[in-house]
């Protein structure tokens, strides 16, 4: 019996297969779809302190094997979120984790307070590095060192729940911020958060989305992501979770492969919605032919 | 309830003018259908075009589901190189469809372009139901205009190639002041502007409306919120589950 379980700051996951923040809801508009106890975890939608209604339409293009987005970040703001939407998480066994997004640093401990005593709230990923929202002074925190480090310790600070911090790929090196976050006390890293680009419609000469610039995610980022699993996990001791492009079971046995201990599913989501667990079968049957136990055996185990 | 199905192509054939027909068995979808949901079909399995692409329900069979499309891009062009005996993941039936419990006589049907398409499988129950039914299509041209098994259809083509030079909503304006066909609901499907329009008009006479909007989608499936538009009460819906059908008066209308 192959052994899928992964331990992830104080979660132990009984598969590494996540779903990434924004691209799966809380799981409640998804439940008749799949069985969400199937999952390793559930990673839900982006919440902020204060509602927000998102960016203008359009909000998404599709770009040869991927898509940019600009939602910005639609919530009910973090009171609504934990009134209506947290509930539903004492319905499954599998863990919930929160994202959680800031203008300013002090949000994130705010937010990382009202959520520390909700019911069903396993853990939270700290998303420093959205690429569609204007954060206080124009920065992106997943740029600076000193705020992953700042942000990270205010929210360790506040909770006793797994943090995860989930970094940006458009970093000179991304060594220096993955080892910033773990020295704060991150529990472990999301790699990688979407990358912002650009899409024109020729016949208009005016840009796809109505924000001009969106997060690329979806197949065409999944080289960027797998380089940044690897260098990070040869910088690192905290796991790793795995994402950008992750679609089948062969994308996420290449980033297990590449150091990430556990693997989210994004885009991925949009299209087949059910390609969570299919990935969770093929991870099962990929350990079995090749005489593995242990998914934890994969992680890392890049031969060069 | 939906289903992620692989559906096997019963015919996949040109109708007319600019416009393609597909049937798919897929009666597991089909049994929970209803008129104004809507598909979402993967084109591809090759990731360009990587997403799906949403669909209106057509016609409504027990076991088959129609869909009508023109080529318009990638995942349209591969759509229509699909033969018989070929299968296609469908995501269905998604969203919600039209409301026709209210106690009425005449339904009256609006569709601009191609947001004729779900009012099809709508004017096939009306019909089964014994309601008079007044079918009025408008377009650009007569090559955008669709009318094959639509009763009391008027038509109106903005550069007068077919029906009533002008715009579709000007004849709802004639029929809704003229007609003392009380109790009646209007259904309509188009671009926003033309919704917009009919909603005033159903507004003007005190006729009960529902539209269906189109939307740029992701998934389909409520969880993406690209598809979201504005409502009244400040809140803002997802096209693609709160929707695609709203009543009229729900909408805060972009204008």
């Amino acid at each position: 019996m192959e052994n899928l379980k992964v331990k992830i700051g104080k979660l132990l996951l009984k598969n590494p297969v996540m779903t990434a923040s924004g691209t799966f809801g809380t799981g409640e508009e998804l439940e008749d779809l799949l069985d969400l106890n199937k999952l390793g975890a559930v990673v839900v939608k982006g919440v902020t302190l204060l509602a927000r209604e998102g960016n203008p339409l359009p909000r998404i293009a599709e770009t040869p094997s991927g898509m940019l987005n600009a939602i910005g970040l639609q919530n009910p703001g973090i009171d609504a979120f934990i009134k209506e939407k947290c509930p539903f998480f004492l319905r499954y066994k599998v863990p919930f984790i929160v994202n959680i997004s800031g203008y300013q640093e002090k949000e994130y401990g705010l937010l990382a307070e009202k959520l520390e005593d909700v019911p069903g709230v396993a853990g939270l990923e700290v998303n420093v590095s959205c690429p569609n929202v204007n954060y206080s002074h124009g920065r992106i925190f997943a740029k600076d060192p000193g705020a992953v480090a700042r942000i990270t310790r205010l929210v360790r600070k506040n909770t006793k729940k797994t943090v995860i911090v989930k970094l940006s790929p458009e970093i000179s090196d991304i060594k220096i911020i993955a080892r910033a976050a773990e020295d704060a006390g991150a529990d472990a890293l999301s790699l990688v958060n979407t990358i912002s680009g650009l899409a024109v419609d020729t016949v208009t000469r005016k840009p796809r989305l109505a924000n001009i610039i969106g997060g690329l995610s979806g197949p065409a980022i999944k080289p960027i992501g797998l380089r940044c699993v690897w260098q990070v996990y040869n910088t690192v001791k905290i796991p790793i979770v795995g994402m950008g492009g992750i679609c089948g079971t062969e994308d996420a046995l290449e980033y297990l492969i590449a150091g990430a201990s556990a693997v989210a599913v994004g885009t991925g989501n949009f299209i087949d919605p059910q390609s969570t667990v299919r990935i969770v079968d093929g991870i099962k049957k990929y350990l079995k032919a090749n005489g593995l136990k242990n998914v934890s055996d994969l992680t890392g185990s890049l031969q060069v | 309830m939906r289903i992620d199905t692989n559906a096997r192509i019963i015919y996949n054939k040109q109708v007319s003018g600019e416009y393609r027909n597909m049937k798919i068995y897929a009666p597991r979808i089909a049994r929970h259908a209803r008129p104004g949901q809507f598909l979402n079909i993967q084109t591809s399995k090759t990731g360009r075009p990587l997403l799906r692409r949403p669909m209106s329900i057509h016609k409504l069979s027990p076991a088959g589901l129609e869909i009508l499309y023109k080529v318009r891009g990638t995942g349209t062009s591969l759509l229509a190189q699909l033969k018989k005996g070929m299968e296609i993941q469908v995501l269905g039936p998604l969203g919600k469809g039209f409301d026709i419990k209210a106690p009425f006589t005449t339904a009256i049907l609006v569709g601009g372009g191609y947001g004729i398409s779900p009012l099809k499988a709508l004017h096939d129950l009306l019909k089964k139901k014994r309601k008079k039914i007044i079918t009025l299509i408008g377009a650009k041209n007569s090559k955008l205009i669709y009318k094959k098994g639509f009763t009391g259809v008027k038509v109106a083509t903005e550069d007068g190639s077919s029906g009533t030079k002008g715009l579709v909503t000007r004849v709802l304006d004639r029929v809704c002041c003229s007609g003392a066909k009380h109790p009646a609901v209007i259904f309509a499907c188009g671009p926003d502007r033309m919704l917009e329009a009919v909603a005033k008009i159903a507004g003007k006479y005190n006729i009960p409306c529902q539209v269906s909007l189109e939307a740029l989608m992701g998934c389909g499936t409520g969880v993406c919120l690209s598809c979201v538009c504005k409502k009244k009460d400040g809140r803002q819906a997802r096209v693609c589950v709160d929707g695609p059908v709203f009543k009229a008066g729900e909408i805060e209308w972009k204008t």
